[in-house]
């Protein structure tokens, strides 16, 4: 046999040995229908739901803090002396469901919402879909300046739909129309069925850090209004089990129905609260 | 040649085979996650073994660990599958006992040789047990571990492989 014949020979067998493996996992081999993962990785963007839940049975708690108006400078060095906090206790229902309890130090609120995924953005569908709707409960209004108060007028409803799409591996985006109600509102002329759409979104500058912004804008704010639409400008910051979330927004409350309402600081003068949010997971 | 073909009906699979990897290192949060779903291929007559499981089928117990491995590490977007191809060295068809396998393990995107791995294979009437394990390097892998983190990312992970296959 010549060489040339042994050596095509060895050659073939060759081949075949490895294309029969390779034939084997072809056999194998198949494409799954995956849903997009990731598309935000905390539950927040800055001051607004995103799409993200926590997993069924998941207890997360949230901590997150707006200190006073950077404005003033160091008179109230830069904010740090008049904290807002807010304390959330999140449960995974099961995988398509999130209820909350939180208390922030705003008006002494407290408030329950429920977070549902109705959609979740795969291969063949290009959105998440997820209702938000919360209660929230005023509990700082006195009794004694308001004598004809009843615990009604202390109840806001707020709920949206918040729809995002994960763009590409770095860029993410939500749009959320958004309806709320304010038993009692400041202002005379202000309607207390309000309406609102929220864009926002991330984009990552590094494996484990995303620059985020979250815009409200109200459509049908009373003319002689003094609130401001919120604007939310942060940082994410990925490890293991947190995520530390650095923002800077013209609003000291964070619960959207009061970020809506009556955001108070103005980016245009510098009066800004600067803040954090974490979240940790059990 | 046409051997192959003629012994087809001489090849086991599973969907559901049982996969693991542990880091083996004690800490306030382990790395090791579970894969109920692992795909794979014995052929009886030669020895072949092929298997395949998807990334973001590897349950953590903390889901944002597991997103964190997705994204971060693994790269599941970019490389969805893992999958092993090799050969039982001296098979022998039907006996059970442990076998050695040489085959090309593949992850993020890297091919890797793993070399005389021993694999415990036991026949039954109606299906084919096939259990084992084997370290890798994460090093190995091209996988890009953040210096802030390195002292808590252990250099070798546990693979551990439990299946039984079944004739279709």
């Amino acid at each position: 046999m010549s060489l040339f014949l042994r050596s095509s020979l060895i050659f073939f067998i060759f081949t075949n040995i490895f294309l029969s493996q390779t034939d084997l996992l072809n056999e194998i081999d198949f494409d799954q229908d995956i849903e997009v993962s990731s598309v935000f990785k905390s539950l927040k963007v800055v001051n607004f739901e995103s799409t993200k839940l926590i997993s069924s049975g998941e207890f997360a708690f949230s901590v997150s803090h707006r200190f006073g108006s950077i404005k003033y400078g160091f008179e109230n060095f830069f904010g740090l002396d008049d904290a807002i906090t807010r304390l959330n206790f999140i449960y995974g229902l099961n995988e398509y469901s999130n209820l909350s309890i939180s208390r922030s130090s705003y008006n002494k609120t407290f408030d329950v919402a429920l977070k549902a995924r109705l959609i979740a953005q795969n291969n063949e569908f290009p959105f998440t879909l997820v209702l938000y709707s919360s209660l929230t409960i005023d509990s700082s209004l006195d009794d004694e300046i308001y004598p004809k108060m009843s615990f009604n007028n202390r109840l806001g409803y707020f709920t949206q739909f918040i729809i995002s799409r994960k763009l590409n591996k770095n860029l993410s985006a939500i749009v959320s129309p958004s309806y709320f109600h304010e038993n009692l509102v400041v202002l005379t002329n202000q309607n207390n069925s309000q309406y609102g759409v929220i864009f926002g979104g991330r984009y990552k500058i590094s494996k484990r850090a995303s620059f985020n912004i979250d815009y409200g804008y109200h459509f049908n704010r009373s003319s002689d209004s003094i609130f401001k639409n919120p604007l939310g400008i942060g940082l994410d910051i990925e490890t293991g089990g947190h995520v530390f979330q650095l923002l800077f927004s013209n609003s000291q409350s964070m619960n959207a129905i009061n970020l809506m309402s009556s955001s108070t600081g103005d980016w245009t003068e510098g009066d800004v609260f600067f803040g954090f949010n974490l979240y940790r997971t059990f | 040649m046409g051997s192959i073909s003629l012994y087809s009906q001489q090849k086991y699979y599973t969907k559901s085979g049982y996969v693991t990897f542990d880091s083996r290192i004690d800490s306030f949060v382990p790395i090791k996650a579970a894969n109920n779903s692992l795909s794979a291929v014995f052929d009886t007559n030669n020895g072949d073994i092929a298997a395949l499981a998807f990334i973001k089928d590897f349950n953590f117990k903390n889901s944002l660990m597991q997103e964190h491995f997705n994204e971060s590490y693994a790269e599941s977007d970019l490389y969805p599958k893992t999958t092993f191809s090799g050969n039982l060295l001296n098979y022998k068809s039907k006996i059970s006992g442990v076998y050695l396998i040489n085959g090309i393990f593949n992850f993020h995107g890297v091919k890797k040789e793993l070399d005389k791995i021993p694999f415990v294979v036991e026949f039954f009437d109606d299906y084919i047990k096939i259990t084992g394990e084997f370290a890798l390097n994460i090093s190995d892998f091209n996988i890009k571990v953040p210096k802030i983190v390195k002292s808590k990312i252990p250099s070798k992970m546990y693979v551990y492989v439990d299946m039984n296959l079944i004739s279709n």
